[in-house]
């Protein structure tokens, strides 16, 4: 399932901008992946300065040094340039409806084996081992 | 050591059952995993507002599980649905406002940054 946590200074965005920014995640997200909507999960944090944030797909720490940041985790199995053109069009987005400099936004995906995750009551397959419709 | 950290929207899990929650988690593991092995559990609190699912509101939990190396499916598995089972059981909540995962501790993400 992908999951963004957005960083953000406190008191930055008011509910209608995350609210935009999380259904224009979904969009990228779903645009790119093909993922049902529902699965896309986004969650906002307000920090007091840069730091770090523990990976949420992984075992280390993300350092960052931009006032908004995203912290992205999804299934295993898409080329880096995938995940990077997803991240990048995560950024545009939240400049865009934070109405702040793209440089002020930062981020990071990670990737987990599907079958490590539980959603529904159901363990996620791997991807090509999807059940058909 | 096995660590757990339980991501839920404000006011969806009463801090009354948290105990209860954590015992559960730690007897699944037990059971899924094997005895004598340390379990931490913590929590992260969305506000409301801040948190979304498909662009909604969201009432969805985040049970994330860090385990040690070596398990195979069918340990993971039965780890996954036994924290499920019992999350659902103690909190009254649905299979679809859940989501369960144990990765292996040594896991770095693979990830991309920008």
């Amino acid at each position: 399932m992908p999951y963004y946590r957005c960083l953000i200074p406190k008191d930055s965005l008011d509910y209608d901008q995350r609210r935009r920014i999380a259904t224009a995640f979904t969009d990228v997200h779903c645009g790119i992946s093909a993922a049902p909507r529902n699965f896309v999960h986004v969650a906002f944090f307000e920090v007091d300065k840069f730091g770090a944030i523990a990976d949420s797909h992984g075992s280390g720490m993300l350092e960052f040094g931009t006032p908004y940041f995203i912290a992205g985790g999804n299934r295993a199995g898409r080329s880096p340039a995938v995940r990077k053109e997803i991240l990048n069009g995560l950024i545009n987005c939240l400049s865009e409806i934070a109405s702040v400099p793209k440089e002020d936004v930062s981020g990071h995906i990670s990737e987990l084996p599907a079958s490590w995750t539980m959603e529904a009551g159901e363990v996620l397959p791997e991807p090509g081992e999807e059940p058909d419709c | 050591m096995i660590e757990f950290l339980c991501t839920v929207p404000a006011g969806q899990i009463p801090p009354a059952i948290r105990g209860t929650l954590v015992r559960a988690i730690e007897q699944a593991c037990g059971e899924a995993l094997g005895p004598d092995l340390q379990v931490k559990v913590d929590w992260i609190d969305v506000p409301k507002g801040f948190g979304f699912r498909g662009g909604e509101p969201s009432k969805t939990s985040l049970v994330r599980g860090k385990i040690p190396d070596g398990y195979d499916s069918e340990a993971r598995n039965r780890l996954l649905r036994e924290v499920g089972d019992a999350w659902c059981r103690i909190s009254g909540g649905k299979e679809d406002e859940l989501i369960v995962s144990a990765r292996d501790r040594s896991w770095t993400g693979a990830g991309v940054a920008l």
